[in-house]
């Protein structure tokens, strides 16, 4: 990386599309300047104070003159406007076949949850020519999720998810920043989206994806239990079963869960919602504002109650009640320790890594 | 209904003698801070915003030696975070938005109208102490413990988690938003109502349009801003609830707001210097300006398109794509008045008699550097562009070239036009025309570097960095040294002009507009005589409306005449 | 040279009113000073239109984000007390027109009486205002750290408590029942066994799993369901009434520097000040205190008649 480096590498199939639309304005760019820099510099040559030119019936308006250089901006301005709308609009809606993962930001590191259950800090390992889509949200202030290779970023906001998805084209090792100004250590957020082949990913996924990493025995976190198999004890724990059915056994109290995902809910107010990722987590959190039309309104908040990933680990399983898939993984008892990554010895030493 | 009249007191003017002139006819401490006058309080806010820039510039300068490598310990990361928003709020705050009005807009504008003051001048001393007292509360925030919020105050981190002096510095800023309240109120006012006769609309210069479309900003944007901020403090120290996403608010809404302000502010600071550019070239060019029509209405579309584009701040947020979509156009839309501007400023000297001064160069300086800075601003008006590049340094090096391309170098140039006007001296030409080249040069040095580290993808407001961006930055730190020199030098010269400077007639530039009828410097109440404006804005020569002989100006030059289309210099 | 010495003196009016006007030294006439005064007041109104604004914007916002919570929580406003508000600045603002049109006349000593009773319902205003205040304060609804509304609503409900065989108020119900609920659990906590990993995980919070047995058995404080869903209430509650207490605040300072404004006036009228000879700072205050009467007429019912 010693060499004079110019353009991030494209590492996603986003960052070719966008590089062509950066390069195009670029050209652009470079010819309005040069013509404006050659007009000034050819006018004020030839007609500096003295020289011996024709002044003769200046003109101080013209109509049409505006207009040739008006229209043409204009056009051009809107050509780039559709052009790049259009790439926006694309990254803008995750493809359904994305894999999803969970990122939650907090000051100062971001922490991520795979659906089988891996967790890791700072670090997101994923498989490379398939689509991947970060479901985001903070725990304190707001944080953005900027990785300069894949050429996007997206805020994570408290309270409230929001995503971005990739294709991620190149194996290698990309950096992570946080892009929206968090505090203190901000500028030692951050982390590492580790793209790996198939292959690699999948022995990764079955060593449980914990391997020795940074010095001082520091390991991303192995997961033998699915997210959704973590909701699914979560489910039990907090006696959601009681109002909620999450099989066929119908129970009197509470909506049934089965096949809840991504159907239309109509709400007391008279409204429509999708029941998505933001809606599931309304509901379980604050479910007075999403109140279902014929609910008795008894569900209590478990906001305050549940963190950001143990919701997490209850949509997944929500997500998966009905759809007749097993839940995969191993069994509860396996679970390896991990790093306290809440230490500031822990931060402080990351943040060494990360620079050096 | 009125029966009062001036004109027995113009002649009790003409009894006086004439060097007694605003600087010299009282000389007491009290009769300068106890002034009405415009044009000592302009003095007085020029001294301030100078104070203002060269302490923002400090931090500047602490902030590019502290990224000269990828993890400096020359500051802490929190002292890191505290200088680069004392730069940010006090370079904002204190000199971008005050800059070009508040110094030369109250000096030139009642002169350019024919008027012996502002309308309210109570009212404009007034903003002048609202603005040294919101300075010395913003110096004192920062001194004394300091800010580390960034100059854009998000929440929930400024109104919940930042441990510093936030509350006395959003204050701060509070107060500075009144002093440009009353500036802008008193401007609009003085624009309506105090013309001279004769003086139309389309008879003004084009300085008091743009001063005209940022008072409408100021009065539009500034209280909401105000308001907003007051919310956060409020939020802070009482523990309010309105942004706190602990009890359902909406921190986004947040945003909403301020950039409603913000992003208008950006025209609050560039539409001043672009009406000094516009001033500049029709003097150096001596000719009117290119389509006075279409930079005067480009000038008012740049004001009203300006309130409908904050969202393009927000992208990378929680802002719904189709939102995204209308401010991307809309912010597309609001280019393009812009780019009318720059090419009616280049074709004025189409036929023109062009003298390279320093202020022309300055304004050259302006040209190139806003004309990037422009451009640039379409990359991240533009979706898929933006969210790679927003909050990077290259939305740092593309504000700087607005910022300190546009309003800066605006600033300086206007400085250096109306100079001999408010002192009544010449400066060192060449010194000037040095300082322009090396502001030019050094400021290229600094900012061009940084919009290839931003695209590397270099995030704004890193105290450390991966190494392979030092050489970007290394770069930077060395023009931004080269451009300190470039801003100090006119501290030098412009304070030696003051008193081993030759002596400036009435209109050392042989330009058109009244405030070079006046002597220099002008009378405490600007005008002998009200003047009556028969001659069109810019009326270098008559112009020829039906296609026949120019005739000569109408403006009553004082000596020599300018230029005509003179009979040596035919067509070979 | 002195302004004084500069200031012409221009005498108009008609009959036997006679008003004189002085001129600044910048105007070139009486004509361009009087419009050059309306157009800054109009300007400056607009100034405060947008200030307002931005705080009716967050009001529509959250009104339409919690709709039941603005409905239930506006029930605390006193509407008798903001109804007469209503009517003691409404007549303060007839009064101040009266006193424009009397200034204009030059009728000295009707202006100082007018400007005192618009002066008097302004105080009666604030007086009022500092009940209502007071009121909010002493029950808990002042929303800064120590804003309880279980307690407001316990205070609302004792005093609210229907007649014997009426119906139940139905006022504010849903956070009654949920504070109800809520006192009838306790806040729940216990000792995380260490065995089962699942609760050390839910403990910890963000961070999964634990590394030490310390921490494994570390004391887990959850609050009771029915308790975060009332505290969940109250939080939409507080956004409620700290929109009320900015907007009303703000409306309050305006009020205040309204009544500086008058007693300034009224002063000068008193000492026959050669300032008061002119009728425009009457004018322009009277224009303010319009503006102001104009933003509590929107503010009464978008806060006290929600329904």
């Amino acid at each position: 990386m010693n060499e004079l480096q110019l353009a991030p590498i494209a590492a996603s199939e986003y960052a070719g599309e966008v590089d062509k639309l950066f390069w195009v304005m670029n050209a652009l760019t470079v010819v309005f300047t040069i013509i404006v820099i050659a007009l000034i510099a050819f006018l004020a040559a030839r007609y500096r104070k003295g020289s011996n030119v024709d002044r003769s019936n200046p003109t101080t308006h013209n109509t049409l003159l505006e207009m040739t250089w008006t229209l043409p901006a204009l056009v051009l301005g809107l050509g780039v406007f559709t052009w790049s709308s259009r790439l926006f609009a694309d990254v803008y809606q995750p493809p359904k076949n994305a894999r999803e993962i969970f990122v939650i930001g907090k000051q100062w590191m971001w922490h991520a949850q795979h659906s089988d259950g891996t967790r890791e800090n700072n670090e997101i390992h994923v498989p490379v020519n398939s689509p991947v889509k970060l479901s985001m949200i903070s725990q304190d202030v707001i944080h953005a999720f900027y990785v300069p290779e894949f050429r996007i970023q997206r805020h994570a906001e408290p309270g409230r998810y929001t995503n971005m998805w990739f294709t991620p084209t190149r194996v290698g090792k990309y950096r992570v920043y946080c892009n929206i100004y968090c505090g203190t250590q901000h500028s030692e957020m951050g982390g590492w989206v580790v793209v790996q082949s198939r292959e690699d990913f999948e022995k990764w996924q079955a060593g449980g994806g914990g391997r020795p990493f940074y010095p001082g025995g520091i390991s991303a976190t192995t997961g033998d239990i699915s997210l959704a198999q973590q909701g699914a004890t979560l489910f039990k724990k907090y006696q959601c079963a009681s109002c909620h059915a999450d099989g066929p056994k119908s129970s009197a109290k509470g909506a049934s869960l089965v096949g809840l995902y991504k159907s239309m809910r109509q709400l007391a107010d008279g409204s429509k919602v999708l029941a998505d990722e933001g809606y599931i987590r309304s509901a379980i959190l604050n479910p007075n504002d999403v109140r279902l039309a014929n609910s008795t309104g008894s569900m209590p908040a478990y906001r305050g109650s549940l963190s950001e990933s143990e919701v997490i680990a209850l949509i997944a399983y929500i997500k998966e009640i009905g759809t007749g898939k097993p839940l995969e993984g191993g069994s509860p008892d396996s679970v390896a320790p991990a790093a306290n990554t809440n230490s500031q010895q822990w931060r402080f030493m990351y943040g060494g890594e990360q620079y050096q | 209904m009125s029966t009062a009249t001036l004109k027995d007191m113009g002649k009790s003017h003409d009894k006086v003698k004439e060097p007694l002139n605003y600087l010299n006819a009282t000389n007491t401490i009290k009769s300068w801070l106890f002034t009405v006058d415009h044009k000592r309080i302009a003095i007085m806010y020029l001294v301030a915003v100078s104070v203002a820039f060269l302490l923002g510039g400090l931090a500047a300068g602490m902030i590019r030696v502290e990224l000269t490598v990828p993890k400096g310990q020359f500051l802490t990361n929190d002292a890191y975070n505290k200088v680069f928003t004392a730069h940010g709020v006090i370079m904002i705050f204190f000199f971008l938005i005050p800059a070009v009005p508040a110094v030369l807009g109250n000096f030139v504008l009642p002169l350019m109208l024919g008027a012996r003051d502002l309308a309210f001048p109570r009212l404009n001393l007034l903003s002048f102490y609202v603005y040294s007292a919101a300075l010395v509360m913003g110096l004192a925030a920062i001194i004394g413990g300091g800010v580390d919020t960034g100059w854009t105050f998000y929440t929930p981190y400024s109104s919940v988690y930042s441990n510093s002096n936030v509350a006395l510095t959003i204050m701060a800023a509070f107060v500075a938003g009144f002093s440009s309240i009353f500036t802008g109120l008193n401007f609009i006012v003085t624009i309506h109502k105090m013309r001279a006769p004769g003086m139309t609309w389309f008879k003004m210069p084009l300085f008091a349009w743009a001063m005209y479309a940022t008072s409408v900003i100021i009065i539009l944007g500034t209280p909401v801003l105000a308001i907003t901020l007051a919310l956060v403090v409020v939020e802070r120290t009482l523990g309010f609830g309105i942004f706190s996403p602990e009890i359902g608010g909406d921190p986004v809404l947040f945003q909403h707001l301020f950039w409603f302000y913000s992003h208008p502010a950006v025209y609050i600071m560039v539409l001043p210097a672009m009406g000094v550019i516009n001033e500049i070239i029709a003097a150096n060019s001596k000719k009117r300006i290119f389509g006075y029509e279409f930079v005067a209405f480009s000038t008012m579309a740049i004001a009203v398109f300006g309130f409908i584009v904050w969202g393009h701040h927000m992208f990378a947020s929680s802002q719904s794509m189709y939102l995204g979509l209308v401010f991307s156009v809309l912010s597309f839309l609001v280019a393009v008045p812009s780019a009318v501007k720059i090419f009616n400023w280049a074709t004025t000297m189409y036929k023109g008699s062009v003298e390279l001064t320093s202020h022309m160069l300055y304004a050259f300086g302006f040209l190139g550097l806003f004309t990037i800075g422009g451009l640039t601003g379409l990359y991240l008006s533009s979706l898929a562009t933006d969210i790679h590049l927003t909050a990077t340094y290259f939305v740092v090096a593309h504000f700087h070239y607005v910022m300190v391309g546009g309003t800066a170098m605006g600033f300086l140039a206007g400085l250096h036009f109306w100079w001999p006007k408010m002192t009544g001296r010449m400066y060192n030409e060449i010194w000037g025309k040095v300082s322009a080249v090396l502001v030019f040069l050094g400021f290229n040095l600094t900012f061009l570097p940084q919009f290839v580290v931003g695209y590397l993808g270099m995030p704004r407001r890193y105290h450390f960095y991966p190494p392979e961006f030092q050489l970007w930055h290394v770069m930077s730190t060395g023009g931004a040294f080269v451009l300190g020199v470039g801003f100090l030098l006119p501290v030098f010269y412009l304070l030696h002009s003051l008193k081993y400077g030759e002596k400036a007639g009435n209109n050392p530039w042989r330009a058109v507009g009244l405030e070079w009828t006046t002597m220099s410097p002008p009378d405490t109440h600007n005008f002998h005589e009200l003047p009556v404006v028969t001659w069109e804005a810019y009326e270098y020569f008559q112009e020829s409306h039906h296609g026949g002989d120019v005739g000569p100006s109408r403006f009553p030059f004082d000596d020599e005449a300018v230029y005509t289309s003179s009979d040596e210099e035919v067509h070979v | 040279m002195s302004l004084k010495s500069m200031e012409n003196v221009a005498v108009v009016g008609s009959g036997h009113h006679m008003i004189e006007q002085k001129l600044s030294v910048q105007f070139e006439d009486l004509d361009q000073q009087n419009e050059s005064y309306i157009v800054g007041m109009w300007a400056f109104l607009v100034t405060e239109v947008m200030f307002f604004g931005a705080l009716f914007l967050a009001y529509t916002l959250y009104r339409t984000m919690y709709f039941n919570t603005y409905l239930e929580a506006h029930h605390f406003l006193d509407v008798k007390l903001g109804t007469l508000n209503t009517l003691v600045l409404l007549s303060s603002s007839l009064s101040a027109a009266l006193s424009v049109y009397y200034a204009q006349h030059g009728q000295r000593i009707k202006v100082a009486l007018l400007l005192a009773f618009t002066c008097i319902c302004a105080f009666g205003f604030m007086g009022i205002k500092y009940v209502e205040y007071t009121s909010k304060i002493n029950e808990g609804l002042l929303p800064d750290q120590n804003f309880n509304y279980a307690k407001a609503l316990t205070v609302f409900h004792e005093h609210h408590k229907p007649a014997a065989g009426a119906e139940e108020n139905p006022r504010a119900n849903v956070a009654w029942e949920q504070l109800q609920l809520a006192r009838k659990t306790n806040q729940v906590s216990f000792v995380a066994p260490k065995d089962d990993p699942n609760t050390a995980f839910v403990e910890s919070g963000f961070d999964n799993r634990v590394t030490s047995a310390a921490d494994a058995t570390a004391r887990v404080v959850v609050k009771s369901a029915a308790r975060e869903r009332f505290d969940i209430e109250a939080g939409k509650a507080k956004i409620f009434f700290s929109i009320y207490f900015c907007m009303t605040g703000l409306h309050g300072i305006h009020v205040i520097i309204g009544i500086i404004c008058m007693t300034t006036l009224i002063l000068m009228y008193l000492t026959k000040h050669p300032a008061a000879d002119d009728y425009m700072p009457i004018e322009m205050v009277g224009l303010y205190w319009h503006f102001v009467d104009i933003v509590w007429i929107f503010l009464f019912p978008l806060m006290y008649l929600i329904s």
